[in-house]
């Protein structure tokens, strides 16, 4: 199974208002993330960068399912189409373990991707 | 975002269009951010959410570089990139599958189509830009091997199987272990109708890497084409323990297993068959032939019960199609079995009870257990709907045979006769040996 980070509650921690909040389990998933960000794509999110937010979300490394709550600062709003806007939120606290967990995993999913890929092509 | 590092992607495309096709239109955003990073002009950059929308800029535009979903709506991106491989040779355009998608047998399928990356959502930038930047590279800087390979790589795709040939067999002089020039000269001899120079290519291949997969598939392949099923059947566990596998692969697996009569096995294969993601039609009819011809032999066998479990598997796997499910009964009632013949009968389409197809198929199984006079009346009904078949004839005729009822089964064979003139004799000696004197 794909690893992956869904989130369900992103707070501006200085105004306290929800910038995200799923509905009827409607999580939406990280669109990208590197070493200690997470990329976020809302529609009309009203917010500007420096802010500090609070992250709720759930890690989903292969089988299993953990929490994952974090405080990340916004970094970057980028308008993409339409009215969506990608956020990107640099991690300032959260569960470290955790989340070396999660860039390992997938790490090792592409890496075994790769592998299989040149393998039946001939490539190895 | 990451900025990557000057990129010879558009030295590689040209002036050529790139194609970014999936559903989601912040994530087909962010891969033309990635593209522009590595110097690819907005202009050149075409996007598609829709599968119909894709299909028809490919075949317009033709893009070298296509980055694709695994399934759009109820498209593949394979298809895409198939369309894309017939119009550029592979060592002059790029594909690329993002997808959620970690299945092992789609990401066979995407290499045996020749993808040349395969990155699973979600990603850092970062990462689908290297992936990029290697493949452009390997591309733009090929090995003199491999200039030969897709040199006759180009051949072949032009049908010149000789001039490909001669490129491929040279090749082999310019690697200690050239695996792939033996592959390809495999196909090219496959191509050319001789089999077993083929074998030979892909034997040597495995000489040089054991278990090199197209090798060994090329061997399996090659084998089931030459009707030598034992052997390609040898090759199953091997391809199954080490690879995942494909559609196109499993339903030589089917056949190879169904001649050999290793019908115990295909249970294994139905396991596998659900795991795939996608089921190509010839997949779907060769492994419900596959159930039906188990079912066949193990009513041979007297083994009621996993006739049924076969059976039932492959009504599963053709959606319960009405000729389907008819074939399975008549075997069924041939043999007199009326429980299992009644049993399949209930796993009809709920669409199809009514229709005069099922009251014919119905009035076949029941008439295994009817009293004969009972049976007679209902064949009668039958036959004034119109609905009568030869084998409702023959039935009701022996019937009345044996009821001696003279009279009545003549003005029957009657009947038949109009519907069909050359059942007249079958129907005749039918009631002049079961009538009551004669026996």
């Amino acid at each position: 199974m794909n690893s992956t980070i869904k989130i369900y509650k992103i707070i501006n921690l200085m105004t306290e208002l929800e910038i995200f909040c799923a509905k009827n389990d409607q999580f939406i998933e990280i669109s990208e993330f590197s070493e200690t960000s997470i990329f976020v794509d809302l529609t009309d999110a009203k917010i500007n960068p420096g802010q500090l937010v609070s992250i709720s979300g759930v890690v989903q490394i292969k089988e299993s399912s953990h929490a994952f709550d974090a405080i990340a600062n916004l970094v970057k709003v980028q308008t993409l189409v339409e009215k969506i806007v990608r956020l990107e939120f640099q991690l300032r606290q959260f569960p470290k373990i955790l989340w070396d967990d999660f860039l390992i995993s997938k790490e090792s999913a592409q890496e075994n991707i790769d592998t299989l890929l040149k393998k039946i092509k001939g490539e190895l | 975002m990451t900025v990557s590092p000057p990129s010879n992607l558009p030295v590689f495309l040209q002036e050529s269009p790139c194609l970014i096709a999936d559903p989601s239109p912040s994530f087909s955003a962010t891969i033309q951010f990635a593209l522009q990073q590595m110097g690819i002009r907005l202009s050149q950059i075409v996007i598609a959410r829709k599968f119909s929308d894709a299909k028809k800029l490919v075949i317009e535009k033709k893009p070298r570089l296509v980055i694709t979903e695994h399934q759009i709506e109820n498209g593949f991106g394979l298809d895409l990139i198939e369309i894309q491989d017939s119009q550029y040779e592979q060592s002059q355009r790029i594909s690329f599958i993002t997808t959620q998608n970690s299945t092992e047998s789609t990401i066979a399928e995407a290499a045996e189509g020749q993808v040349d990356g395969y990155m699973l959502k979600p990603f850092p930038m970062s990462a689908f830009q290297k992936r990029m930047t290697e493949i452009v590279n390997q591309k733009i800087n090929p090995s003199e091997y491999l200039l030969k390979v897709n040199s006759g790589k180009i051949h072949f795709a032009k049908s010149e199987f000789d001039m490909a040939l001669g490129e491929f067999l040279a090749a082999k002089s310019l690697k200690e272990k050239p695996t792939l020039a033996c592959f390809f000269a495999g196909n090219s001899f496959n191509a050319k109708g001789d089999y077993l120079s083929a074998l030979k290519e892909y034997k040597q291949g495995q000489s040089y890497q054991a278990l090199h997969y197209l090798c060994l598939t090329g061997e399996f392949d090659a084998l089931v084409t030459l009707k030598n099923y034992e052997a390609a059947y040898e090759l199953i566990e091997p391809i199954r323990k080490n690879y995942p596998i494909t559609s196109r692969r499993l339903a030589n697996m089917f056949v190879a297993a169904v001649y050999t009569n290793h019908f115990d096995d295909l249970s294994t294969f139905y396991s596998l068959y659900c795991g795939l993601e996608i089921r190509t039609p010839e997949l779907i009819q060769i492994s419900s032939i596959a159930m039906l011809t188990a079912g066949k032999y193990f009513i041979k066998q007297q083994n009621f019960k996993k006739a049924v479990e076969y059976f039932e598997i492959g009504l599963m796997i053709n959606g319960r199609s009405f000729s389907f499910l008819e074939k399975i009964v008549m075997e069924f009632t041939k043999v007199n079995a009326f429980v299992e013949a009644e049993l399949m009968l209930s796993k009809v389409n709920p669409l199809d009870i009514g229709t005069d197809h099922y009251t014919r198929l119905h009035f076949q199984v029941s008439q295994l257990i009817l009293p004969p006079a009972e049976m007679v009346e209902k064949s009668r009904k039958i036959i004034s709907a119109g609905l009568g078949t030869p084998e409702i004839f023959k039935s009701v005729v022996l019937a009345m045979a044996k009821l001696g009822k003279e009279t009545l089964a003549e003005s029957t064979i009657a009947k038949a006769i109009e519907s069909d003139p050359k059942l007249g004799p079958i129907l005749y000696k039918i009631l002049s040996d079961n009538l009551p004197n004669k026996t």
